[in-house]
């Protein structure tokens, strides 16, 4: 069999090294792929623009609107707003096991939306509004956190999410 | 009388909907930057001066009465901001409701040129950083929600951008006022309730202490007249 890295490359062992690294790099290509899809992990896909130097002017991200809203199917909306340094409103309470539709939007520059030990987590792009839709299955108190560099308060940038049991009842 | 009941009820839920009222109606666009960015602080000076600024905010900006904020070398966009929100009673207090509601948005963004332009009055050169006050200024606590104050005021106190004011140098008594005002909601134009959040975490003593750290130190009348006899 012709080998093509023989025009350029004399030594037999180097060619091996080569074609080991180009299938290194394709099986753990393959791996992630397979893991993406066991996982049903699928990118945010949202596109939905909006102006966040007016943010706060808006309808839906206006103060007053901020928080958990149920709807009609049972499922839950929480509208956030990420701005430098937190996450408005401060504390956010869902019951768990309850599908959650988070709606992200910044008031200023990038941030990251991430609440650790869940699988919520997206980009907060300015002029875009970010969707996560997940749930929670294990009650307690969590975090959200920005993960894309936004500031010297960066470090600051967090707030609460608590994660009631269900029982304790609905939308709060 | 079941009917009625859902309707008080459906009317109640409604309520908070329907009062959805943006904190301030500044926003930091880009019709506003260019506003602020054609200012004339000349202009500002001499409307300053017409206004009477000066009765409460002293000749440069800096007053006499603690209880009043020291407005020189604030950042333009910061005292653009209150002055709209005064308008827009969007903060409330009567008399600066009175002098500036028929100001137009261009002579709100030449005072704020004019006052921004000014020398801010100086921090208090013997003040101490205790440790509860650098972890607050620095540090914050994430267990309250406490962001660092550094984070959005400058580390040392001068100032962020658009509409995060400095605090060095400012009137103790104002500090604290300010703060318990946000505290207790009297002081509602931080968009997203910011500061409201913050003070709302602050003890009182932590309240006076970061007063303490930022006031400016203006030596007092009675001090002076001893001094010169």
């Amino acid at each position: 069999m012709h080998d093509p890295f023989k025009a350029i490359c004399d030594d037999d062992l180097e060619r091996r090294w080569i074609w080991i690294s180009i299938i290194m790099a394709f099986v753990m290509g393959g791996l992630l792929g397979l893991y993406a899809v066991a996982s049903n992990m699928h990118p945010p896909s949202n596109v939905e623009t909006i102006d966040s130097s007016r943010l706060h002017l808006t309808e839906e991200f206006a103060e007053d609107n901020l928080g958990v809203k149920e709807n009609d199917d049972g499922s839950l909306t929480v509208t956030m707003v990420a701005a430098r340094y937190g996450f408005y409103p401060s504390v956010i309470e869902v019951p768990a096991d309850t599908p959650v539709k988070f709606r992200v939007a910044s008031a200023d520059v990038l941030h990251g939306f991430h609440v650790p030990f869940t699988n919520a987590a997206t980009m907060v792009v300015p002029g875009y509004i970010s969707e996560v839709n997940t749930s929670f299955p294990t009650p307690g108190k969590y975090s959200f956190l920005c993960n894309e560099y936004c500031g010297l308060g960066h470090d600051s940038m967090w707030s609460r999410l608590i994660v009631l049991p269900k029982s304790a009842g609905g939308a709060s | 009388m079941k009917p009625y009941i859902s309707v008080i009820t459906a009317l109640l839920l409604f309520t908070p909907v329907v009062n959805a009222e943006p904190s301030s109606a500044v926003a930091f666009d880009l019709a506003t930057i260019k506003l602020l960015k054609s200012a004339d602080p000349q202009a500002g000076k001499a409307l300053a001066e017409e206004s009477k600024c000066a009765k409460c905010h002293g000749d440069a900006g800096v007053s006499d009465d603690p209880d009043d904020i020291n407005i020189a070398g604030m950042s333009a966009s910061y005292l653009f901001k209150q002055l709209r929100d005064y308008k827009d009673k969007k903060r409330d207090d009567r008399d600066m409701y009175k002098n500036v509601r028929e100001l137009e948005d261009e002579q709100m963004a030449d005072l704020a040129a004019w006052f921004a332009s000014l020398s801010p009055a100086p921090a208090n050169p013997d003040r101490v950083l205790t440790d509860a006050v650098r972890k607050l200024v620095f540090y914050g606590d994430p267990e309250r929600l406490l962001k660092a104050c550094a984070s959005c005021h400058g580390r040392r106190g001068q100032g962020g951008q658009f509409d995060h004011p400095a605090l060095a140098g400012q009137n103790r008594t104002y500090l604290v006022d300010s703060l318990v005002a946000f505290q207790e909601e009297d002081r509602e134009n931080d968009i997203y309730g910011r500061m409201r959040d913050i003070s709302k975490s602050l003890t009182e003593d932590e309240i006076e202490a970061l007063a303490d750290y930022y006031a400016t130190y203006l030596p007092d009348e009675d001090e002076d007249e001893e001094e010169e006899e």
